[in-house]
């Protein structure tokens, strides 16, 4: 059976396509539309998971009806009659679209109505990790912004099924104060992973007060935990930025917003009020923490069939010590899917609706679901373009060129591309299939020695949280060559790895993609497929 | 092996080009391979579209240089104005390569001016119906909202 997964209606959207089983392709439209974190109806996804063909069922993740009553009820909650905008304004986008996703889902893609299932989304991501992880039973955390209702949700797999143990309801979501404290820094509110990287240069000293707005419970009949209701009003999120979903309680904790036009100066000299805003970073990371302790011990005691714990939804991305905190609650090992964010959903919801009881179990190949591409075009074009061109490109401040130079191989060496970065250089490689999810694995990624390490940082512009990764001989053989190539020269084992895009751009897809991004940026060496072009400097 | 590099000569650099080419697995031939156009309803279509695109320009940037007073910025908006006129040549003169007489230009002309006309009017259409649907949902807001808000809060709280 071929089984179309949708996340829709979110920051994230994608199509994922399920084959008896087997995810076989999956993708976000931000890749294809290059507009971060896309929540239009992903068009483009769909066409490339389908390849011309017509799915059987259609599986979306979160249920419109559940999610309007929450809406409803949260837009009738907002002090009165502050709230008539945010009523208006998700009344209109809910009359008007997303209560009947079935109906336009069934127009777009020529599908029976009835051949339409939604999944609840924390159902469809705790699958998601699943098999990811590639187990068959296990426990799993939600800690979602809001999906449906359930915004923090511990899952378990077993041999009867995927069921909730427990769950913490909106509006005490740990994402939506994530997306708070985004929003309160001056970033996107979808962009949770801007605050474990600003948190690196800040101090937890408003923690003291941050936990006076995010309670955690340790008695068991209550909620891991609760937001104050003083300090937010979520309702309001659909008028962002021009309302905001923080009360003047919140702004009297912790001080005023940050404008988002004002770069960060970090890693460098700060102003007292720069480094306000990496120690609300810092504080709200310690206090989340916090919160995801007391769920996961909940977790680890709720009866849940395996020393294993799944970690995923968007807070799994802010929460740098969430490995930490779950082997400290009594779990031997710990799993976040590549893509823990909503995008997630429309690869579980396929699975459950795709699950046959002789294929119960459900597992993903591995990251490398997207399109691959024929880069031959792309390295013609860059063959073609002259120094003019390049020169319009320069992103301001970059160095000024001289021209490129092509070098055609039947495949890049290990120890041509280690001579690369043991140069100092900083090298984009794109090859093959994208990866799933919002971070590079290996086939759009940016490399360089750990002493260039500040240049990478420099291409990508803003503070970037780059976690330790390990990569191994059977799940990418290329790059793990790569860096023993490294290592036989300068005795050092380990890269500086980023993903290959910009700012505030998605991860690179087509080799268009990268070659802007060469032209722009200050990559050094770009590798497309068989050929390594380098920049040359006056 | 460095094949080409993009600091030689022009000629030169064609020449590497070329060789780089057939170096490149399956043959790239440069010149010869005509990309498909992304317009769905084909290039003639999409040259009428930028040919009505262009002429709208060129009317905004005639509109500019009548109506503003400063003589140089006149200038600069005159310079505009002709720029964007061999625009409209050029793409007019597409379109006709493309269509291959003047009769079938002039319709396909006609009916992205036409398609233009319909979309202005859908977009007014719409936004008549966001104000109309505002005032609806202010007005059930300001007689529902009272009543419901503290349900709506007790749900919340549990």
């Amino acid at each position: 059976m071929r089984v179309l997964g949708l996340a829709l209606g979110d920051a994230g959207a994608a199509a994922a396509l399920v084959e008896d089983g087997i995810v076989v392709a999956a993708a976000t439209e931000e890749r294809f539309s290059r507009q971060r974190l896309d929540p239009n109806y992903p068009a483009q996804a769909v066409e490339f998971v389908l390849g011309g063909r017509s799915p059987d069922v259609v599986a979306a993740s979160g249920e419109p009806t559940e999610r309007f009553t929450r809406v409803l009820t949260a837009s009738l909650a907002s002090p009165f009659p502050a709230g008539a905008g945010a009523f208006v304004r998700n009344m209109k986008a809910w009359i008007g679209h997303h209560l009947w996703t079935r109906d336009s889902v069934s127009r777009r893609l020529d599908v029976d109505p009835d051949r339409i299932t939604f999944v609840p989304r924390d159902r469809a991501l705790a699958k998601h990790a699943l098999a990811a992880a590639g187990w068959e039973q296990g426990t799993v955390v939600v800690a979602d912004t809001a999906g449906d209702w359930a915004c923090t949700s511990t899952l378990a797999m077993t041999p009867a099924g995927l069921r909730v143990v427990e769950s913490v309801a909106y509006p005490h979501s740990l994402g939506l104060f994530a997306a708070t404290i985004a929003g309160l820094l001056g970033f996107a509110l979808d962009d949770l992973e801007r605050l474990p990287a600003l948190a690196g240069f800040g101090r937890p000293v408003y923690a003291t007060r941050m936990r006076r707005m995010l309670v955690v419970a340790t008695d068991p009949g209550k909620p891991a935990y609760t937001l104050d209701p003083a300090m937010f009003d979520f309702a309001r999120l659909a008028e962002w930025p021009r309302s905001s979903p923080w009360t003047g309680g919140l702004t009297d904790q912790l001080g005023a917003p940050r404008d988002a036009r004002r770069p960060l100066p970090f890693p460098g000299p700060v102003e007292a009020e720069d480094q306000r805003y990496a120690d609300i970073a810092a504080s709200f990371v310690v206090v989340v923490e916090e919160a995801l302790t007391e769920v996961f011990k909940r977790a680890a005691t709720a009866g849940a069939p395996s020393a294993g714990l799944c970690f995923t939804g968007p807070v799994a991305a802010c929460a740098p010590g969430a490995a930490r905190m779950a082997v400290a609650a009594g779990f031997g090992e710990v799993f976040i899917p590549d893509e823990p964010g909503p995008a997630g959903g429309a690869v579980g919801a396929a699975l459950i609706v795709g699950a046959t009881p002789d294929r119960a179990d459900s597992r993903m190949a591995g990251p490398f679901l997207g399109q691959a591409y024929d880069e031959r075009a792309d390295v013609l074009a860059l063959m073609q373009m002259d120094t003019t061109w390049w020169q319009r490109w320069r992103k301001p401040g970059s160095r000024p060129i001289r021209g490129a130079r092509l070098e055609f191989c039947d495949a890049p060496s290990p120890a041509m591309v280690a001579e690369e970065l043991v140069a100092g250089r900083v090298v984009g490689w794109c090859r093959g299939a994208f990866e799933w999810g919002p971070h590079a694995r290996g086939h759009r990624s940016l490399l360089a020695g750990p002493e260039s390490a500040p240049a990478l940082l420099a291409v990508r512009g803003q503070p970037a949280w780059c976690p330790v990764e390990l990569v191994t001989q059977s799940a990418d053989p290329a790059l793990n060559d790569v860096i023993a190539a490294h290592a036989v020269i300068t005795g050092i084992v380990g890269l500086a790895h980023a993903d290959l895009c910009e700012d505030d751009a998605p991860l690179v897809a087509s080799p268009a993609d990268a070659v802007l991004l060469f032209m722009r940026t200050d990559v050094d060496t770009l590798i497309l497929g068989n050929t390594l072009c380098r920049k040359l400097y006056p | 092996m460095f094949v080409t590099s993009l600091d030689v000569s022009s000629p030169t650099r064609e020449s590497l080009s070329a060789t780089a080419a057939d170096r490149v697995e399956g043959t790239l031939r440069a010149g010869h391979e005509v990309a498909p156009s992304p317009w769905p309803a084909g290039l003639a279509d999409f040259y009428a579209y930028a040919n009505v695109g262009e002429d709208d320009v060129f009317r905004q940037f005639d509109a500019y240089a009548a109506g503003i007073g400063d003589e140089d910025a006149r200038r600069v908006f005159r310079e505009a104005k002709l720029d964007e006129l061999g625009h409209v040549g050029l793409t007019r003169g597409l379109l006709l390569r493309l269509t291959g007489d003047e009769r079938t230009a002039r319709r396909k002309v006609l009916w992205v001016r036409l398609t233009r006309l319909w979309d202005a009017w859908l977009r007014f259409g719409k936004a008549v119906g966001e104000l109309n649907a505002s005032i609806l949902l202010g007005a059930l807001y300001i007689v529902a909202a009272p009543l419901l808000t503290v349900a709506a809060r007790r749900r919340l709280v549990g």
